[in-house]
């Protein structure tokens, strides 16, 4: 065999190689895939996608299925692979509130997400624990997601309210 | 396929693909059985013999392989590939049609190399 | 062994032969090729001059050497040596994240062997297959220990080819047909056969209940007990 045979020849055996790596160790080349095969490996879903949004480091994914909604996570690894991130699966939408909602952390990045079941709510304002609001008035479809970060431990999630066009609070909790 | 021309006169590839047709063989093997067949007609640097096997194995009509002869001295043996064979086919039908051009011209009548 | 003279004649030709690492086989060649000439030489009685003469044969370092530079093309050589260090690596790499993996799941002990022979009451063979989307889940045995332990032995895999993804490892709600529900207790995790732990299990209940339900996907597997067993 010559030279540039055992290059092509070691070429096709890396790929192979890479192939089997990727496949075993669950990587996936887009966000998506490693968000819907995370979603079966978990026994939930196939969920709607209705928001992808960037974080540091990943994607949040906001989806709905079913009675459920999710905000799963996958992350970018090794320079262009993507791997499942917290693996989150489905909270049932409890429709007797004006929002259901939930929220999560990894590290330092932190989401609270949610649906909104009552049409009047117009903004969600989140109120951290070390005082901090954040607010969204765009919503997805009606659904909502508010990520934020924190290194020092003590900005976690604080309040939930939510309001109508004339600034009334229609929701309040302090709990999902 | 371009061989260098001064090892044995344009015939080159045909040669040493023929002696590889019939045996694995080493270098000085070679070298050797041409000049016992040729009755020492092809004279030629001994040296230049490797850059030529070496090509050959690059351009996959021979691969190479390690191995004890008979007086137990490891040599580079040299065996010819399916694609070498198939080149030799296809050099000793241009030979063919080659030296019957040349006897035409210089004899007339075609006594065509056998 | 060849004289100080030969060893120069053949380090001439490598001098000109870049791609370095194909200098020794290139020198065992020559080297062989100089040493069968001289015995040859030798044989007809010329050993005098035998080597000096091979040399001559041989013809010009220069000339052969920068012949073999040119079949030896160090850009060639180099990609060629790249690419079978990264098949190595990555035989090592799927070794360790692929391949030990899978030894270790083989190796893995059959969790039956755990439970002491001397408390087992019953034990029943299940063999009970349910699906969850790509995981297959076979239920084995179900052994009940004096001690009031029962233990549900299963073992699954999955059927999809890409990834490994996520395992929370429920296998559902256990209960039984006298409606006692249980704890699932320890078990999981990623080897092929699990031993799932129910304590204090009724020792009247006749019928197993294990109820998955969960993100519409169901499945319902009851097994028959020898309950009451004890009693008679």
């Amino acid at each position: 065999m010559s030279r540039s045979q055992k290059i092509v020849k070691n070429l096709v055996v890396f790929l192979g190689l890479c192939f089997l790596f990727i496949t075993q160790t669950a990587l996936y080349l887009t966000p998506l895939s490693a968000h819907e095969h995370s979603e079966r490996s978990l026994h939930y879903g196939p969920s709607e996608v209705v928001h992808v949004e960037d974080f540091d480091g990943g994607k949040y994914i906001l989806a709905n299925y079913d009675k459920w909604y999710s905000c799963n996570s996958v992350e970018r690894t090794l320079g262009f692979f993507w791997r499942t991130g917290g693996g989150s699966i489905g909270t049932e939408n409890d429709k007797t509130k004006a929002v259901a909602f939930s929220w999560s952390a990894s590290y330092e990045h932190f989401v609270a997400y949610g649906i909104i079941n009552n049409a009047r709510v117009k903004r969600i304002e989140l109120t951290l624990s070390n005082g901090q609001v954040l607010t969204q008035t765009k919503f997805y479809d009606n659904m909502f997601l508010i990520p934020w970060t924190d290194n020092t431990d003590n900005n976690y999630f604080g309040k939930l309210k939510g309001y109508d066009a004339s600034n009334k609070v229609i929701f309040e909790s302090e709990l999902p | 396929m371009k061989i260098d021309k001064g090892l044995l006169g344009g015939s080159t590839l045909l040669l040493l693909l023929s002696l590889l047709a019939e045996n694995d063989r080493y270098g000085y093997e070679i070298i050797k059985e041409l000049e016992l067949r040729s009755d020492s007609t092809f004279q030629f640097k001994e040296g230049t013999l490797y850059p030529v096997l070496h090509k050959l194995e690059n351009n996959g009509y021979v691969k190479s392989y390690m191995a004890k002869g008979d007086a137990g001295k490891e040599r580079k043996y040299y065996q010819i590939t399916s694609k070498g064979k198939k080149q030799l086919v296809e050099e000793k039908k241009q030979w063919q049609i080659y030296s019957m051009a040349v006897n035409k011209v210089i004899g007339g009548d075609a006594h065509a190399f056998a | 062994m060849l004289s100080p003279k030969g060893d120069k004649f053949i380090e001439d030709i490598l001098s000109y032969v870049k791609f370095s690492f194909d200098r020794f086989a290139i020198k065992t060649e020559l080297e062989s090729h100089l040493l069968d000439k001289i015995e040859d030489y030798t044989e007809a009685g010329q050993a005098e001059d035998a080597e000096e003469s091979a040399i001559t044969d041989m013809g010009d370092a220069q000339e052969i050497g920068l012949e073999l530079n040119k079949q030896h093309n160090p850009l060639v050589g180099w990609i060629w040596m790249l690419t079978r260090l990264a098949v190595v690596l990555l035989v090592i790499v799927d070794l360790f994240f692929v391949g030990l993996p899978i030894v270790t799941s083989l190796l893995d002990d059959n969790p039956i062997e755990d439970i002491s022979k001397a408390n087992i009451v019953y034990n029943i063979t299940v063999n009970k297959t349910v699906h969850l989307d790509d995981t297959v889940i076979n239920f084995r045995n179900v052994i009940y220990e004096g001690n009031g332990n029962l233990n549900i032995i299963y073992d699954y895999y999955e059927t999809q080819f890409w990834g490994t993804g996520w395992s929370l490892g429920g296998i559902g709600i256990i209960s039984d047909n006298l409606g006692n529900e249980y704890f699932a207790g320890s078990g999981g995790g990623i080897r092929p056969i699990v031993r799932r732990t129910v304590e204090n299990f009724s020792d009247e209940a006749d019928t197993l209940i294990i109820d998955y339900d969960q993100y519409n996907r169901k499945y319902r597997v009851e097994i028959p007990l020898k309950g009451g067993i004890k009693n008679e």
